[in-house]
């Protein structure tokens, strides 16, 4: 009993070193890599527009995190997806563009309603070739501005949080017993 | 006299595990682990944004550059419990206690190894897969043979280093002596790769690369993913581009390797080793 104590005990403090590890990580800040792109323009109702962040051939990486900023007049669905820019269709109706989009789901990243200034980030689990879709369903023209900016990290920001939220739990409470059974030795050693 | 509670392999295994492992020495080896990989993979990756690169081969080098400092952390505590403990327990005569039990030979030494390879193996494949998983979850699942054949490669050095350590040890019954032979062996071999890789840059042989393949099997994996070329061959680059599965019998070639190894280690220590 008492050497699985120690075990479980050594475990959760290693589960801790861990933590600790990733937490100094989260310290480190991110930095823009690459030259700032950014364009605006007009969507007339029921239409969208492509824009290519990357270039043609380029990917987007997991350490790597995709920043964007809108402002508009109105209200737009930002879509990201990873497809080649050349596979998707120019000359759609915004209909016919939401049935590619669902025949496509596996492929569409972020979906997101957009309204006024927004900010939207990404950061990809593996290797994508990104291509955001601005899509314009209202009545009126809307204007557009956007600006995006790649930004280069240790690791993903927030897998690395979300890894210390659930491991750290799990590592006080087993290098916490065995803390425990530890002090009641010792308290049992003094008395006797 | 009193009996030994509970089975002699793992008393044995608990004391290796108690000693080669004493507070805190496994979480400072797990802090260091996890802070390496992951500050020397932004160091030395170069594929932040990848012109149109395979995924496989970004798996590839994710997995490599990522194992390039905790593999010689790994290495080091390898190294310390290995040479320098085994080594210390021959020299103070503490194995003669261990030799008491009711067990064999073999067996001794293998508690011996599953403490000091064993949970060192197991926590920096778990750390590797942990900040692998972390880092590029999509890529990991989609090349899983991938990134298990780069872990396979790239272990059979470390583990083939151990077991002549391991041997040397042995034989100078000094965990100093052992622990310096090691450092210089292991030096040696990276710096005859380093060579050799120049050498077939510049002579275009390939053939030295090839042997040291056997020894190191990331080399071939290392050229079946990146393409080097020679400088010779009147401007026709040629170079030493392995199949996959070529770079496989490498793998196996070098595990056949570590396997004498540790068959002549344990040869050594049940018949030959004179306590």
């Amino acid at each position: 009993m008492k050497r699985l104590s120690i075990a479980l005990g050594r475990i959760g403090a290693t589960f801790l070193a861990i933590c600790l590890s990733l937490g100094v990580l989260l310290l480190i800040p991110q930095a823009s890599i690459g030259i700032p792109i950014s364009g605006s323009e007009q969507l007339e109702p029921m239409s969208y527009s492509i824009v290519t962040p990357l270039g043609l051939q380029a990917t987007l990486t997991p350490e790597t995190t995709l920043k964007m900023e809108f402002r508009t007049n109105s209200t737009l669905t930002v879509y990201l997806v990873n497809l080649p820019t050349e596979d998707i269709p120019k000359n759609l109706t915004s209909e016919k563009l939401r049935i590619f989009l669902k025949d496509k789901a596996g492929n569409v990243l972020i979906e997101k309603k957009i309204a006024e200034k927004e900010t939207v980030e990404y950061t990809p689990a593996g290797m994508v070739r990104t291509t955001l879709i601005l899509l314009n369903e209202e009545s009126q023209t809307a204007s557009v501005a956007w600006s995006m900016e790649f930004l280069a990290s240790i690791a993903p920001k927030a897998r690395l949080a979300k890894a210390i939220i659930y491991l750290s739990p799990l590592g006080i409470a087993l290098a916490g017993q065995w803390i425990f059974i530890e002090i009641q030795d010792r308290k049992r050693k003094s008395l006797s | 006299m009193e009996k030994p509670k509970g089975k002699p392999f793992l008393e044995i295994l608990a004391a290796s595990i108690h000693e080669d492992f004493r507070f805190p020495i496994l979480e400072v080896f797990a802090f260091l682990y996890a802070i390496s990989t992951f500050v020397l993979v932004q160091i030395g990756g170069g594929y932040t944004l990848s012109i149109a690169g395979s995924e496989e081969s970004l798996a590839y080098s994710l997995v490599s550059i990522q194992m390039g400092t905790p593999l010689f952390i790994f290495l080091i505590l390898i190294f310390k419990n290995v040479a320098y403990g085994f080594g210390s327990d021959l020299e103070k005569g503490t194995i003669q206690t261990l030799l008491a039990y009711p067990i064999k030979r073999h067996m001794i030494l293998t508690a011996k190894l599953l403490s000091a390879i064993g949970i060192s193996l197991a926590m920096f494949l778990g750390i590797q897969l942990f900040a692998l998983y972390l880092m590029a979850p999509q890529t990991v699942a989609n090349h899983m043979p991938t990134v298990i054949t780069a872990y396979l490669a790239s272990l059979s050095y470390p583990l083939l280093i151990t077991a002549i350590m391991l041997l040397i040890a042995m034989k100078v019954r000094k965990g100093g002596t052992a622990l310096v032979l090691g450092i210089v062996l292991y030096f040696a071999i990276s710096m005859a790769s380093g060579i050799l890789t120049i050498l077939y840059i510049f002579t275009g042989n390939a053939t030295p690369l090839k042997i040291l393949a056997i020894i190191q099997p990331s080399t071939a994996l290392q050229f079946h993913y990146t393409r080097i070329g020679t400088l010779i061959s009147q401007g026709r680059i040629e170079t030493w581009t392995p199949s996959f599965s070529e770079a496989l019998t490498y793998i196996a070639g070098g595990y056949c390797l570590v396997a004498a190894a540790y068959l002549i280690t344990y040869y050594y220590f049940s018949r030959r080793l004179n306590i």
